[in-house]
C-alpha cells in the first residue's frame, strides 16, 4: 500500500472501473483535505484567540494595579476619573458595573456613583416643584459642587455617567441633549419626540405662543396645542394669560430660576 | 438675579416670571404657585410692617405687581391668594364680609410652634409663664 501525504491510501488505477471509483475518491479526499485544513485554520485561530486573551488578562492585572495605586487621585480628580474610565471601556471593564468585586470593593468606584446618583435623585426632587422635572446639567453641575468640598468635585462626565447609572436601575431618569445644552429629564412617564422637539424649540426662544411654535416648527395648531397642554399638566411649561394671544414659558429655561438659591 | 429695593428686600425668582401673575390651569402647579404667593405677601408684610389687608386696595400693593414686566395679579387671584393664606392661619378675616383681614407674619401654629422650643431649651416646659415672662424674661434676652 502506497500513502500519500494525508495518511490515506493510494488507490492504483488498473482499469476502467477503477478509474471510475477513483473519479469518486478524488472528491472524497477532496472533500477530507478542506476539512482538514478548515481544522487546522481553527486550530491558528484559537491559538490567536488564546494569545490575546491571555495579552487581555495581564493588562486587566496592570490596570487593577494602576487603579489601587491611584485610587484617591481617581477619586478626587475628575479629568482623571474620566480618563481612567476610557481605559476600563476600552478593554471591556466597567468599573461600576456590579456592587461587588474587585473594582466596586478595592476603589469604592462604584460608591462614588452611587452617592453621586443619589444627590442627583434628590436635587431633582427638590427642583422639580419649580421646573417640573428639567434640570439642565450646567445648573445640576453648579448647585452638586456648591454642596461639595473644593477637593471633592464633580465633572459634566461624572454626572452623566451616575445618570446612565440610574437609569440602568430604572430611576426613569434619562440625560437628554435639547439644543445647544442638555437636561437631565425626571419626568415621571416618557417624554414623547414632539415634546422633546417643542422643548428644544423653546430653550432657544424662551417663551412661545401656540402660532409662534407653530409656524417654527412647521406644526399644526393643534399638534402644538397638545404638546403644549402636557407640558402644562407637568409644571414644564407655564401659561401667561395677561399676553394676547397667550404665551407660554418654562422655569427650566429662565435665568432667574435656575440661578435661584 | 433677584431685584432688591432699597430695604434689602429680595424679591424671589417667581416675581419676574410672567406667568406667575397668572393663576394656573393645573390643580398640581396651582398649588406649588400658591405656596409661593403666600410665602411672599408674608415675607413682604413682614418686611414693609404691613399688617393688615383691605381686599379693595390690594391690587395696588406693590406685592401684587410687577411693572418692571408690566404684570399684576388679578384682583380674582388676589381673592384666591388671601383665602389660601387664611386657610394656612396667615390671615384672619375682621368680619364676615372678608373686606379687610389681619396678616400674621406667623401663623398661630408657628408661634405654637416657636414658643415650644423656646419652652423646651428654657425648661419651662409644664410650668406657667405670663405673657411677660415669654417676651422679656431674663431666658428671651437673644430671642
Amino acid at each position: 500500500m502506497v500513502f500519500n501525504i494525508l495518511n490515506e491510501p493510494i488507490l492504483a488505477i488498473t482499469s476502467y472501473k477503477m478509474r471510475r471509483r477513483a473519479g469518486v475518491g478524488a472528491i472524497q479526499r477532496q472533500k477530507i483535505q478542506q476539512d482538514k485544513f478548515k481544522e487546522k485554520g481553527s486550530e491558528i485561530q484559537e491559538n490567536q484567540l488564546e494569545q490575546m486573551t491571555l495579552q487581555m488578562e495581564k493588562f486587566r492585572e496592570k490596570l487593577e494595579e494602576f487603579a489601587a495605586k491611584h485610587k484617591t487621585e481617581i477619586k478626587k480628580n475628575p479629568q482623571f476619573r474620566k480618563q481612567f474610565q476610557e481605559m476600563c471601556a476600552s478593554i471591556g471593564v466597567d468599573p461600576l458595573a456590579s456592587g461587588k468585586g474587585f473594582w466596586c470593593e478595592m476603589l469604592g468606584v462604584g460608591d462614588f456613583y452611587y452617592e453621586l446618583g443619589v444627590q442627583i435623585v434628590e436635587l431633582c426632587v427638590a427642583t422639580s416643584h419649580r421646573n417640573g422635572g428639567v434640570i439642565s446639567l450646567e445648573e445640576a453641575l453648579r448647585r452638586l459642587n456648591h454642596r461639595r468640598r473644593q477637593d471633592n468635585q464633580i465633572s459634566t462626565d461624572d454626572l452623566v455617567r451616575a445618570v446612565k447609572k440610574l437609569r440602568v436601575l430604572g430611576s426613569g431618569m434619562e440625560v437628554v441633549a435639547t439644543g445647544s445644552s442638555q437636561f437631565i429629564y425626571s419626568i415621571p412617564g416618557e417624554l414623547s419626540m414632539d415634546h422633546t422637539t417643542l422643548l428644544q424649540h423653546a430653550e432657544n426662544v424662551g417663551h412661545m405662543t401656540v402660532s409662534s411654535a407653530a409656524s417654527n416648527l412647521g406644526w399644526t395648531q393643534e399638534r402644538v396645542g397638545r404638546t403644549v397642554d402636557h407640558l402644562l399638566r407637568i409644571g414644564v411649561a407655564w401659561r401667561d394669560d395677561q399676553d394676547r394671544p397667550p404665551t407660554y414659558w418654562f422655569p427650566a429655561f429662565f435665568q432667574q430660576c435656575t440661578t435661584a438659591e | 438675579t433677584t431685584t432688591t429695593t432699597m430695604t434689602g428686600f429680595e424679591w424671589p425668582w417667581q416675581y419676574s416670571f410672567p406667568p406667575f401673575f397668572t393663576l394656573q390651569p393645573n390643580a398640581d402647579v396651582r398649588r406649588t404657585q400658591l405656596d409661593a404667593w403666600c410665602a411672599l405677601v408674608v415675607s413682604w408684610g413682614r418686611n414693609n410692617n404691613v399688617s393688615q389687608i383691605d381686599v379693595t386696595e390690594a391690587s395696588s400693593l406693590p406685592v401684587f405687581k410687577n411693572p418692571s414686566i408690566s404684570r399684576s395679579l388679578p384682583a380674582d387671584s388676589i381673592m384666591v391668594v388671601l383665602e389660601e393664606l387664611a386657610k394656612r392661619g396667615n390671615l384672619e378675616w375682621m368680619d364676615k364680609t372678608k373686606r379687610r383681614g389681619y396678616l400674621f407674619w406667623r401663623s398661630p401654629a408657628e408661634w405654637g410652634q416657636q414658643i415650644y422650643t423656646w419652652a423646651q431649651a428654657t425648661s419651662h416646659i409644664n410650668s406657667v409663664c405670663t405673657l411677660y415672662e415669654i417676651s422679656q424674661g431674663d431666658d428671651t434676652i437673644n430671642q
